[in-house]
């Protein structure tokens, strides 16, 4: 008993002793795991002193350089470093000191002495863009410098490379798929919205940073109750381009290679400007004959909100002589121009909130243009063609003053805007239609006067009192001459006042808006064919009275906003054989508005709406009427309106800090037709007639930007696809038959800067039109567009740009263009010359269609232009 | 004695160079993106930070913070107004980060931080902590400099940051620092705090010093508790420590509720 009792008490404790020596065996090496296997120590003394250097530190780094570990010296020099795997060298770095590096192999395990020599530390200095973009509140600031190219001769080219921001080829400029609502310069609106006249001359060098106001409410007495979805923008300019007057001269001269002579090119400016705390000036005479389309500068970009009752003055004439579209073509190919313009624009800052604002511009304009065209109309089962050949000469005048006295302060906002404007436009034509030769003329003229007054005040218990008129007047007289050697005088007159009072509160967190006013449309048609002594007038008058009230909610991440515009209107319509025709009607148009911003970066909106519109006097004249030299075109006469519902959705993502944008949006209508298009022939007249027949009109549209910007290379990508549909109706064979229309773009710009003396800066386009009446008929476009930028030294740039232009149609012939362009900037002087069309091509050739007719086209281009130019600043 | 006086002229240019090779001035600006508020971590807000070094000593301060500070100082001096201030102020862009890191100073291996909370100006002198580093073989380009990446777990929070060996400155931003090279690029794991080096410069040599205010002296818990009670209910510390209302408005005129939010500092502290 006692043994076994020994045995057990034997085994037990060897039991124990095996586990406390295995216990402590796998402690040590669990111990000698974590302890370091390699350990250096030795001291780093300065060269010249032979002393220890204090916090110098010592890496211990890999085979491919990296640091596995490191320490600091003490102040006498000495350090200890340890690692667990075997490095490769020893490396010693202190600023100041050149970098020592020693193969592990040559370091003595003792105590190794590393000795530093002292080398003068001049950091390589690195700035990235990334500081391109900062954010102030709402506000993105883009650093002009950031995204400045050498070949970028005003701030418009600059704007183009800035994320988020696109400019259209009219000039207009957009921040997220919108335009923008305010084009400011150090703050103060001097341009109004004639901007284009300013991004497209104002020098980059002047502007050191573009701010993009994000939600920019312009009037201070809304900012607490009315919100903007629109951006403006405002150009802040370099502290020397301030307080004192700038500007450029440039004159330049050239020729265009035409068959049989040359002709002289220009292209001459002078521009003065002068930006003050209290008043700022832009000034500037241009001229030009190289294809540079000076319009663009002085149309309107930025137009006030509008209800969609409010009459306004139209701005295109009801008819024109030619039959023929202007081309799908970048304009500096086949616009033959010669081109004045004067423009001044002075803004007055009487005090902290008032500005009076002068305007006034004048411009003359002589365009040639001409165009070979082939039209094919399908006619029960038939086809009438007509073959033209137009050479027509445009020569127009066009005066504009506008005077305008803003005081935007936080209680009261006081506003007075009159306009007037003169716009005559002469036409001569040599038309050839299917051999019939004729010398045809137009005339139009346009005068136009508009007088504008709005006021706002807030109440100290914040409460908003609104009242705004405003009136207009017309006179559009135009004369055409016809295919059939008579002549037609159309007269357009109209007059149209608008006015309303509105109040807004709060209640419990709800803007609560009440709006009610007046509008009046008196529009007066008259039409003669000489010849025949035939002339008969329309008239129509419309009185509208309104209700629109609306309730809105809004916090920091959403708003929510109903309206319900309820209008009664009266309209009385008199044909030419003083048949009256009175209608009263009643309407209710809704809209929804929401908008939530998910986060910092994510925002969703969306709205739908329901109107009624009212066919004005252009949409329901029921004479014969020209509307073009070879098109007769006539109206019901019926006293009707169109209903229309829409639904618009968009998603926005905006990152500036990584300069990447993008929005998706989606919009989709549909609206009532209450006339269909009748159409007939006859000795090379096309006869045109509304035919009361209802159908629906659907539209749908997506379309997406996709934008990133990188501070290496410079670069800025952006991709934007869209597709569209339209669903209606055309009268084909007399039958009334659904016609669907699709067209699918994409278009694409690349600008890659790789170093400072070549950039690329690339655009293309893909555009896809298909019918689909009959079975499917399409046609593919491709237009791409290069340009590469050299710049062998400072002051130096080469441009070497070329143009392609093919689609699918194997009957038409590709186009491709060339340019090149070599500018010298010394100090304030440049020195340019341009070569543009290099190939010297001579036509362009393209097709248009949809189920009823068929149109090629074939336009002459303007022919090589050869510029030499000398531009000095000031 | 011609040979003496080489040695001498020798030894004065070596001691000459020594000195002017330590004199070194750098600036690196830093762009931050952070979230201030555990609610709604994804709105980022953006701040513009400047870390000058120069030899031993370093001051980390908000530039934009700093531009208001002696636009507002140098506007008083001149006998402007509150509003012509509020107006003047519109132009510059404005940090709510006042934070300020002065390290070596006052002594060597001390820093200072100062804050400010409202109109009041807090200040404290610790011993420099140091973040124990965990080098990883990862390397990407920054600026052109060649970096190695690092983490570690400092002040509460986890950071993954690069480093250059190629500037062997031990600085960071923030708090961050002691690796073989400057920092930068700085992230918490988080995703909270993200700091990025867009600019290195040289600068002139010009000592640092603290901004000559007027500062109350406060342990580092105390002044996070303060910050943290500050951003936590702003209301509550407005009635508590100043005995006043809270009253703001947005730029809209709707008045703004007081904060009332679970705030994300740098340093990782709760308190009730």
């Amino acid at each position: 008993m006692q043994y076994r009792l020994f045995m057990a008490l034997n085994r037990t404790l060897t039991l124990l002793g095996l586990l406390s020596i295995s216990s402590i065996i796998a402690t040590a090496q669990n111990h000698k795991a974590l302890a370091p296997d390699y350990h250096y120590t030795g001291q780093v003394i300065n060269q010249a002193s032979r002393k220890g250097l204090d916090y110098a530190c010592v890496s211990l780094l890999s085979k491919d350089s990296l640091a596995i570990g490191f320490g600091y010296t003490k102040s006498d020099g000495t350090f200890d470093v340890s690692v667990q795997k075997r490095p490769s060298y020893v490396a010693a770095t202190l600023l100041g000191y050149g970098k020592k590096l020693i193969p592990i192999e040559q370091f003595n395990k003792g105590k190794h002495v590393i000795v530093m020599a002292t080398k003068s530390f001049k950091i390589r200095e690195v700035k990235i863009s990334a500081k391109r973009v900062q954010i102030k509140k709402d506000t993105l600031v883009y650093s002009v410098s950031g995204f400045r190219m050498q070949q970028d001769k005003n701030i418009e080219d600059v704007l183009k490379k800035m994320p988020g921001i696109e400019v259209a080829s009219t000039g207009t400029i957009l921040y997220q798929g919108r335009a923008i609502n305010r084009f400011y310069i150090e703050g103060m609106n001097l341009l109004g919205g004639q901007y284009t006249v300013g991004s497209r001359n104002i020098k980059p060098d002047m502007v050191k940073n573009v701010e993009v106001i994000r939600h920019h409410q312009p009037i201070k007495a809304l900012r607490n109750s009315t919100f903007s979805e629109q951006a403006a923008l405002n150009l802040i300019l370099k502290d020397q381009y301030t307080m004192k007057w700038v500007g450029h001269a440039e004159i330049g001269g050239g020729t265009i290679k035409k068959e049989k002579d040359t002709k002289i090119a220009y292209r001459n400016k002078l521009l003065t400007m002068m930006f003050n705390n209290w008043q700022q000036n832009l000034t500037m005479y241009k001229n030009d004959r190289t294809g540079v389309n000076l319009w663009e500068e002085l149309s309107m970009k930025i137009w006030s909100p509008r209800l969609l009752i409010e009459a306004e003055a139209p701005t295109r004439p009801l008819v024109k002589l030619s039959a023929i579209a202007k081309p799908n073509l970048d304009q500096s190919h086949y616009l033959m121009n010669q081109s004045h313009m004067l423009t001044t624009n002075h803004l007055f800052k009487l005090s902290k909130n008032d500005n009076l604002r002068i305007q006034a511009c004048y411009l003359q304009d002589k365009n040639d243009l001409k165009e070979t065209a082939q039209t094919d109309y399908y006619d029960n089962n038939s086809i009438y063609t007509i073959h033209e050949g137009v050479s027509s000469l445009e020569k127009e005048k066009y005066i504009e003053g506008k005077v305008n006295y803003e005081h935007n302060g936080d209680i009261w906002y006081i506003k007075n805007d009159f306009s007037g404007m003169y716009d005559k436009i002469e036409n001569s034509a040599l038309i050839q239609t299917n051999n019939t030769h004729n010398a045809l003329e137009g005339k139009y003229s346009r005068t136009v006067w508009k007088e504008k007054f709005e006021c706002i005040y807030n109440t100290t218990n914040k409460k908003t009192f609104k009242i705004n008129g405003d009136m207009q007047y017309w006179d559009f007289p135009q004369n055409i001459s016809l295919i059939t050697e008579e002549n037609q005088h159309t007269s357009e007159q109209g007059f149209t006042a608008n006015m309303y009072t509105g109040f807004k509160h709060k209640i419990g967190g709800f803007y609560v808006n009440y709006d009610a006013g007046a509008t009046f449309i008196n529009e007066k048609l008259h039409n003669t064919i000489i010849k025949v002594n035939n002339t008969q007038s329309n008239t129509f008058v419309q009185e509208c009275l309104y209700v629109n009230p609306s309730i809105m909610r809004k916090t920091h991440d959403y708003t929510i906003r109903l309206c319900g515009l309820f209008t009664g209107y009266h309209t009385d319509i008199e044909n030419a054989n003083n048949e009256s025709k009175t209608k009263t009607r009643w309407y209710v148009h809704p809209r929804i508005f929401g908008s939530w911003q998910v986060d910092g970066y994510n925002t969703l909106s969306a709205s739908y709406s329901l109107n009624y519109r009212i066919n004005t006097l252009r949409q329901t004249f029921s004479m014969p009427l020209y509307t073009n030299y070879r098109t007769q075109s006539s109206y019901s006469n019926d006293n009707t309106a169109n209903q229309s519902q829409s639904v618009y959705a968009k998603y926005e993502y905006d990152n500036p800090m990584a300069g990447f944008f993008t929005y998706l949006k989606f919009s989709m209508s549909e609206q009532t037709n209450d006339y269909i298009m009748e159409r007939s022939f006859a000795d090379n007249i096309v006869y045109l007639h509304a035919r009361p027949d209802n159908y629906h009109t659907n539209n749908w549209s997506i379309e997406a930007r996709i934008n990133q910007s990188l501070g290496f290379w410079k670069t800025n990508l952006s991709v934007k696809p869209r597709f569209s549909s339209r669903n209606y109706a055309l009268l084909i064979d007399d039958v009334k038959q659904d016609e669907e229309t699709d067209m699918t773009s994409c278009e694409l710009g690349l600008t890659v800067q790789p170093n400072r003396w070549i950039n690329l800066d690339l655009y293309s386009t893909y555009s896809k039109y298909e019918s689909k009446l009959n079975g499917s008929y399409s046609i593919e476009d491709w237009h791409y567009k290069g340009e590469l930028n050299i710049t062998p030294f400072e002051g130096l740039n080469v441009t070497i740009g070329a143009d392609a232009y093919h689609n699918t149609d194997k009957s038409i012939k590709d186009c491709s263009f060339m340019h090149i362009k070599c500018d010298y900037e010394w100090k304030s002087w440049n020195v340019a010359f341009e070569i543009q069309n290099v190939m010297n091509k001579k036509k362009y050739t393209r097709q248009y269609f949809n189920a009823l007719y068929q149109t090629t086209q074939t336009t002459n281009l303007r022919p090589r232009t050869c510029v030499l130019s000398c531009g000095f600043s000031f | 004695m011609r040979y003496k006086q080489l040695i001498i002229l020798a030894a004065a240019i070596s001691l000459h160079s020594l000195i002017k090779a330590q004199n070194i001035s750098i600036q690196c600006i830093y762009l931050e993106d952070y979230s201030s508020k555990l609610d709604n971590p994804a709105k980022k807000k953006y701040d513009e930070w400047c870390l000058d070094i120069q030899n031993n000593h370093s001051a980390f301060y908000s530039t934009r913070e700093r531009a208001y500070q002696h636009l507002k100082d140098s506007m008083i001096a001149k006998g402007y107004g509150f509003h012509d201030i509020v107006e003047a102020s519109q132009k510059i862009m404005k940090s709510i980060q006042t934070l300020s890191i002065y390290k070596n100073i006052p002594k060597n291996n001390e820093w200072t931080i100062t804050d400010k909370i409202l109109t009041k100006r807090f200040k404290y002198v610790e011993k420099i902590q140091h973040p124990t580093w965990k080098l990883s073989q990862h390397t990407k380009k920054i600026l052109g400099h060649n970096c190695q990446q690092a983490s570690t777990e400092f002040l509460g929070r986890k950071w993954i940051v690069w480093f250059t060996p190629d500037i062997p400155i031990q600085e960071g931003p923030w708090k961050l620092w002691g690796l073989p090279g400057l920092i930068l690029d700085a992230r918490d794991t988080n995703e909270y705090f993200h700091f990025y080096c867009i600019e290195i410069k040289n600068t002139t040599v010009h000592p640092i010093k603290i901004e000559p205010y007027k500062y109350l002296k406060i342990t580092r818990t105390k002044l996070l508790k303060e910050i943290w009670e500050f951003d936590a209910n702003t209301g509550h510390y407005y009635k508590t420590r100043l005995g006043k209302k809270w009253l703001c408005y947005t730029p809209d005129g709707t008045p703004m509720k007081a904060y009332n939010a679970h705030p994300i500092c740098l340093e990782r502290v709760t308190f009730k």
